[in-house]
Formats: structure tokens, C-alpha cells, sequence
């Protein structure tokens, strides 16, 4: 009781003497004096600058809220920081720095949880679509899905290599061949998007005939290409002074993809990720589906627009349901449309042929209104009412575990699935338990769940320690 | 820590012999010291090499292959040796699949190896002696395949440029005097210190709120890192922006304060304004051996180009217009 009164009369202070116009603000709130860590606290701050007080100083919130109700003696008595009423308003806490600091540094390489991704490995932005852009012809020549990059010039280097994304930024693997005019290498690429550099004479340098280009994060840039896989036509038109293609897969830009003039028409090759897109032409200001294309469809808000496929396409069949007026297919890969996708109804359920590239994906039916788990799919994402269907389409890796044959139930988790708790259920093939899936270009850290017991790969040799001393698999996909 | 004094220049694995731009001169040499063997992989050995660097955040990499797995080697001038990753190199030190009573999750090296063959840039290494530590964290952090740290005891003998702006280091031959045995010509610069060398690791002087010190020269520290147990008065010139957790070669980061530094310089060079984390370093003056009083990482690097003579022991930076 004395406790709270002692409290309720110092925070009384504080507050009902505060200046009116407060000096000081959470991001100059920190400094050093005789040895000590300080903190200088306006108790009049309002939230955001409380949040943002916290945040810097990583303050937790037992400490806050002791602070900010005035609880200054639970505050010391329960820390190791020392309150001190500076005027009427303003506290000081202050610990002495070796306390402040006493975990230690042990270790050589100082890192930092929070910096910037940039450099070489730096991932590139994801995308869904892209044309090229140089500014001289030739420079990237593409036969198939063999792609040859020259650089002019630089006849007096003496060993010039192709380093990107494709290689993992490999400086050895691809180097270039001298000819006449320059330097070349080719190699094969499948569609997609990539960054490179040039390296002459062990020197980086991006592609000076290339307009697209990203920051590299240290001052210089990366070169951007697009391996196409697909060519935007429209025939005729001769008179329009413009002509753009826009889409699902650029949020229907206006703007930002436009035609070239050809012989007879307008034409745009560029790089569609893999899946359905909805698309239009914008002659002269004027939208128009493709007069080309049979395959359109409305879009569920008086529209009509055109799609084109590219991948492989994937039944998606509901078995049952006979009495329902209608359903319908929703998912990651139409970001959740629930007008769009209405399936077929046929004697034994409902279809919908659709065309996915190679990925994992979440999706669900809805059955007269209602949103169902697919009930031929026993994985899963998500629990109750937030759970849904999982499938991997086009699987690029199987996990893949032997010797447990007596085993009932075997799952997979990790860095892929963010160490879902009830994992990924795998099936039992002949004497091993499989599970196939698509994961992106990277590295992954992975347990099997066995009966419910985590335990790791141990048919493979990498594994990390973690947090709880049990140790991680460690898988790379390329 | 062994230092290494020799240098072999031969004709050795052409197949791997990649972009590293070479400047020749005729014949062979083969010298070996405490057991290392460093040969140089080109037809007529080399007086000049360019090996550009790979950057993950503010990390230096380098191209290498180690006992035949590829990878990345981490440039870390506070290395005072070769150091590998566990995930690929585990078996190394005989733990197979067995865990270490020994890792606590925080310390660096766990374990010892050998390593057959080493080949970063156009230099082959044998019998290379090497801890092993988890390094997973640092390749989940920065999406890179990382073999391990290393640091300048794999260049002795040599002048190394360290040109970070352009990405690229250099490595020259040096006759006994430090002076480049190639015909490049010598280095126009700014600025010339000692270079104290102890552990392996190089070390400047320095001087903050008017105090002088020796600085470890820190390629691994993506920022500048100051002892906590300085004066107060040299403390009080910092102006803390924020606490902040960091990560060293552990999987468990420490706790430190990130501040600006307002009264530093170098042999009378204003640097005032670099930032740097403010933290207990006792762990590593107990493991250098001697005291100091923080290190100097890619900040201070950036500013400008840097030849470390490892034969002299000389330090010259010829710094950017703007710095």
C-alpha cells in the first residue's frame, strides 16, 4: 500500500508539473555520462512516441508500463535501472554501462539483425512480369532459350567473365570468349527474371547497353534481363499513335508496357510468370480484349477481359456436392477472387481446368457461399476456420525419409513452411515417407516430425545448431 | 596462429584458373612454411592479381572451393585464422553427427581441421590448418553459401588493396623490402600509418576525444565497434541513437548500444560522424591477447582505397575525393 501511494504521489508530480512546451523526444532520449547508460523521459509523450521510445531502446513492455504509470519504485526494485524525477514531467533512468552491456561480445564478425539487405546476394525484387530495354541491338541475342550477352569493346582485357543470378554470382563459371568486336558468352535460361555484371580484368561493371538496371546497394547498379516467354500481338491498328498492353500481372497499368510498331501491327515480347493472366489492349486510350484470343471471360464486375495460360494446367475436381447451385475455385494464385473462378458442374462433382506455374499455393472451394477445405487434401495450412488447402504444384524437391516403418505419422516443417507446428503431412511409399514440394532458389532449414518427435534428416550430412540445442537440417536449392 | 611466409608461385589446376586478372613474370618458386603450401595457379606465376568481391550486406566474399566443396569465403581481417562452417565441414573435426557438448550456441570455434586443398581467387592452399564453427546463421542472414571466415594471414607476404567502392582487391607481390616486384606502378596515397600485427590481425592508432589507441582493422564488422570500458570522457563524446542486438559467429547476438562517433581521427584525418556499436569486447582482447580499444570496420573502409603492405607493415589509404 505504501508502495502505491509512494508511486501515485511521484507520478502526481510529475505530470501535473509537466512544462508546456516538453524539450526533449524518444529518438534523443539516450546518451552516456560517468560510465552510465541514461534515458531522458518525457512523460507526456503520446503513443507513437512512447512505441517509438520503446522501439529504439528496446524497452519491454513490463518497463513501459511501469514507467509511463508512474510504478517508478516496481520499476527499481524489479530492474536494474535507476529512476530520478529531473523536474516536474521528466524522468532519468540510468544503469551503469557494464550492466547495460554485461551478455558480451565474443565473437568476430559483428553482424546486425537489421541491416539492409543490399550486395551481391541480394535477392532480386520479385517479378511477375518484364520487357527488355537496350539501347543497342544485338547485345543480348536469344535462339530458343539459349541467350548469348556480348560486351563491345575491351579488346585489351585479358579475361572478361558473365557473373548473375543465374551462376549465384559465381566469378569463374561463365567466362566470356573474345572475337572480333567484343566479348561473348552464352547460356541457357529458362524464363524469368535476371541480374548481371560484367567482369573485365577481375573489375566489375554493369551492362552499358542495358536501360534496366537496380542499385546494387554500394554505389554501383546491376543489370536487369528478362527471359521472354511470350509475345503480346495485335494485328492491325496501323493507324493508332499508341498502343499498351496491361494486365492482372501489372495491376492493369496504363502506362507502362507499351507496344512496338511492326509491319502490321503491334507487337511486345516479354516475361510472364507462369500462371493465368487477365489482360488487355489500350489502342489511342481505347481498351479492347484481344481480337485474337477465343479465351475470355467475365470478371464478376461487367468486364470483360482476355486470358492466356502459361504452365501446365492443373484439374482442380471437388467430388460431390451434386445439390449445390454453384462453386466456386479461390486462391493464392487469383489472389482470393471469389466471383471468377466458377467451376464445372459434372456427374460426380465439380472441375475447373486451370494453367499454374510452378509453385506452392493455398486455395479453397466455395460451395453456395460456403468456403470448404478441398476434403481430398489432407494438407493444410493454418488451423479452424483460418485453415486451407495446401498444394504443390510442380514440385522441385522431395523430402524424403527412410527407416521409419513403424511409424504412423510423419510431417515435415521449417524455414519454409515458418516451422509450422503440425508441419506438412508426407505418405508413405514402399518403406519411405515422401513428401514433394516446390521451394524457391535458397537455403532452408528443415526437422521431420515423427510420431510427434522432432528429430533431424539423417540422411543428410548439413545440419546447424538452433536455439534449443537439438540441432536443424540444412537443404540448398539452387 | 601460424603465420604464413611463403609464397609459391607454379603451374597448378589450369581448370580452375578464373577471372582474376594476372600480371606474369617467369619462373617457379616453392617454399613451404609450417607445413602450408600456397601456390599461385597460373602458367608463369604472378606479380599482380584482381579478384573482384562478392558483397552480402556489408560483407566481403570471395569465390572459393575447399577440400572440393564450392562456396564462399568470407574476407575477416579479425580472423587470426582460417575458420569453417560446421554445416560442411563437421566431420572434420570427428563429431560426425554427434553434437558438441562444447557449442553453447554463442561461442565461435568449436572444433579443429585440417583442409587438404583451399583454392580462393588464383592461390591454392594445402594442408591449411583451420577452427570449425556453426556459421549457419551468418548464411540464413545473408542468403549466401558460406565455407567460412578468413583473414589476412592467408595474404602475408603480400600488398593487398582493398578497394571496396569498386568491389575489388588486389594482391601484389613484394620483394623483402615491401617494394612490388611487378611493374605496376606504386600506389598513389593519402595517408601513411604503421601497421601494428599481433594475432594475426592488424591494428592502427587512433584517437578519440583526444586519447590515442590502437584499432583493429575489421573487414567482418559490418559497423565500427567500440570498448565499453573506455574513459568516460572519451564515452560522453558519443551521441547514443539506439540499443541494438548484434550477431557475431554464435547463433546468439549480444547486446550494445549503437552511437556517433563526434571526436575521432586518424593521424589528424577528421572521421567524426561514423557510427559504431558500443560493447563489452573482453572476450576478444582476452583472445587477441592484448588491449584496444575498438575495431575499424566497413564505415571506415569505405572511405576511401587501402594497400596493406604485409611485408612492411604499412598501411596506405588513398582517400575518396569526398571524404
Amino acid at each position: 500500500m505504501k508502495t502505491y501511494l509512494a508511486n501515485g504521489l511521484l507520478f502526481l508530480m510529475a505530470v501535473s508539473f509537466l512544462p508546456a512546451n516538453a524539450q526533449h523526444s524518444p529518438d534523443k532520449a539516450g546518451r552516456i555520462e560517468h560510465g552510465s547508460f541514461m534515458l531522458t523521459i518525457d512523460l507526456r509523450w503520446d503513443i507513437a512516441e512512447q512505441n517509438e521510445f520503446a522501439r529504439l531502446y528496446e524497452l519491454d513492455s513490463m518497463e513501459m508500463q511501469l514507467i509511463f504509470s508512474g510504478k517508478f519504485k516496481e520499476l527499481k526494485d524489479s530492474t536494474d535501472w535507476v529512476p530520478r524525477l529531473l523536474r516536474p514531467g521528466l524522468i532519468e533512468l540510468s544503469r551503469p554501462l557494464e550492466t547495460e552491456i554485461a551478455a558480451g561480445f565474443d565473437s568476430k564478425l559483428v553482424l546486425l539483425d537489421d541491416f539492409s539487405p543490399k550486395g551481391t546476394f541480394m535477392k532480386p525484387e520479385p517479378s511477375v512480369f518484364g520487357a527488355n530495354n537496350l539501347s543497342r541491338e544485338g547485345v543480348i541475342r536469344k535462339t530458343g532459350n539459349n541467350y548469348c550477352f556480348f560486351l563491345p569493346n575491351h579488346r585489351n582485357a585479358i579475361k572478361v567473365y558473365l557473373s548473375g543470378t543465374f551462376n549465384q554470382w559465381s566469378t569463374r563459371q561463365l567466362p566470356m570468349q573474345k572475337v572480333d568486336s567484343g566479348w561473348i558468352s552464352c547460356l541457357e535460361l529458362v524464363s524469368g527474371k535476371y541480374l548481371y555484371k560484367f567482369i573485365v580484368d577481375g573489375k566489375w561493371m554493369h551492362d552499358p547497353n542495358n536501360r534496366l538496371r537496380e542499385k546494387d546497394g554500394h554505389r554501383g547498379y546491376n543489370s536487369v534481363m528478362f527471359a521472354e516467354n511470350h509475345v503480346f500481338r495485335l494485328e492491325g491498328y496501323e493507324q493508332a499513335r499508341k498502343v499498351v498492353v496491361t494486365g492482372s500481372f501489372n495491376n492493369w497499368n496504363e502506362k507502362e508496357l507499351q507496344m512496338r510498331r511492326t509491319h502490321s501491327g503491334w507487337q511486345l515480347p516479354v516475361f510472364l510468370r507462369k500462371g493465368t493472366h487477365a489482360y488487355k489492349f489500350i489502342v489511342d486510350g481505347s481498351w479492347i480484349i484481344d481480337p485474337e484470343n477465343p479465351n475470355f471471360r467475365p470478371d464478376g464486375r461487367n468486364n470483360l477481359n482476355s486470358f492466356l495460360g502459361i504452365g501446365d494446367t492443373l484439374m482442380f475436381t471437388l467430388k460431390g456436392f451434386t445439390d449445390a447451385r454453384n462453386v466456386v475455385l479461390s486462391g493464392t494464385f487469383n489472389n482470393w477472387n471469389r466471383d471468377e473462378l466458377l467451376m464445372e458442374k459434372k456427374a460426380e462433382g465439380w472441375v475447373f481446368p486451370y494453367i499454374l506455374g510452378p509453385g506452392n499455393y493455398e486455395y479453397k472451394f466455395i460451395v453456395d457461399g460456403r468456403w470448404i477445405t478441398d476434403p481430398d487434401n489432407p494438407v493444410t495450412t493454418g488451423e479452424g476456420d483460418f485453415a486451407n488447402s495446401f498444394l504443390s504444384f510442380m514440385p522441385n524437391h522431395s523430402f524424403r525419409l527412410t527407416g521409419k516403418q513403424e511409424a504412423k505419422d510423419v510431417r515435415v516443417s521449417g524455414s519454409f513452411n515458418n516451422w509450422s507446428q503440425q508441419g506438412y503431412p508426407m505418405r508413405k511409399v514402399g518403406d519411405e515417407w515422401v513428401l514433394d514440394v516446390y521451394l524457391e532458389s535458397g537455403r532452408y532449414t528443415y526437422k521431420y516430425i515423427v510420431d510427434g518427435k522432432w528429430i533431424l534428416d539423417e540422411g543428410n550430412p548439413l545440419w546447424e545448431e538452433n536455439e534449443f540445442g537439438t540441432g536443424n537440417s540444412v537443404l540448398w536449392i539452387k | 596462429m601460424r603465420l604464413i611466409t611463403a609464397i609459391f608461385l607454379g603451374i597448378l589446376m589450369l581448370s580452375w584458373s578464373g577471372v582474376f586478372a594476372l600480371k606474369g613474370t617467369s619462373g617457379v618458386h616453392q617454399i613451404v612454411f609450417n607445413g602450408v603450401q600456397i601456390s599461385a595457379l597460373e602458367e608463369n606465376g604472378f606479380t599482380s592479381m584482381t579478384i573482384p568481391l562478392k558483397r552480402a550486406g556489408n560483407l566481403i566474399l570471395i569465390d572459393a572451393v575447399v577440400d572440393s566443396i564450392e562456396g564462399n569465403l568470407i574476407f575477416d581481417s579479425g580472423s587470426s585464422q582460417l575458420l569453417l562452417n560446421a554445416v560442411y565441414f563437421r566431420q572434420n573435426k570427428n563429431a560426425g553427427m554427434q553434437r558438441s557438448g562444447g557449442i553453447t550456441g554463442k561461442l565461435g570455434a568449436v572444433g579443429k581441421a585440417v583442409v587438404n586443398n583451399l583454392w580462393m581467387a588464383d592461390l591454392e592452399y594445402s594442408h591449411l590448418p583451420a577452427d570449425v564453427a556453426d556459421l549457419g546463421h551468418i548464411e540464413q542472414l545473408r542468403n549466401a553459401r558460406v565455407l567460412g571466415l578468413f583473414g589476412f594471414s592467408l595474404f602475408d607476404g603480400y600488398e593487398v588493396v582493398l578497394d571496396l567502392e569498386n568491389s575489388i582487391m588486389e594482391l601484389h607481390t613484394l620483394d623483402r623490402n615491401g617494394n612490388r616486384t611487378g611493374d605496376s606502378a606504386a600506389p598513389n596515397f593519402s595517408m601513411e600509418l604503421p601497421l601494428k600485427r599481433h594475432s594475426g590481425v592488424l591494428f592502427i592508432e587512433a584517437r578519440m576525444a583526444g586519447r590515442r589507441g590502437l584499432y583493429c582493422i575489421d573487414t567482418g564488422a559490418e559497423t565500427n565497434v567500440l570498448s565499453n570500458d573506455l574513459p568516460s570522457k572519451m564515452l560522453s563524446s558519443l551521441t547514443v541513437l539506439r540499443r541494438i542486438r548484434l550477431r557475431g559467429t554464435g547463433t546468439q547476438g549480444a547486446e550494445a548500444l549503437l552511437c556517433v562517433m563526434n571526436d575521432f581521427d586518424v593521424s589528424k584525418r577528421d572521421f567524426s560522424g561514423m557510427k559504431a556499436l558500443l560493447t563489452n569486447l573482453r572476450h576478444m582482447k582476452n583472445a587477441y591477447g592484448m588491449e584496444f580499444d575498438g575495431m575499424l570496420g566497413c564505415e571506415f573502409l569505405e572511405k576511401g582505397v587501402f594497400h596493406f603492405n604485409l611485408t612492411s607493415n604499412k598501411l596506405r589509404i588513398n582517400f575518396a575525393p569526398t571524404t
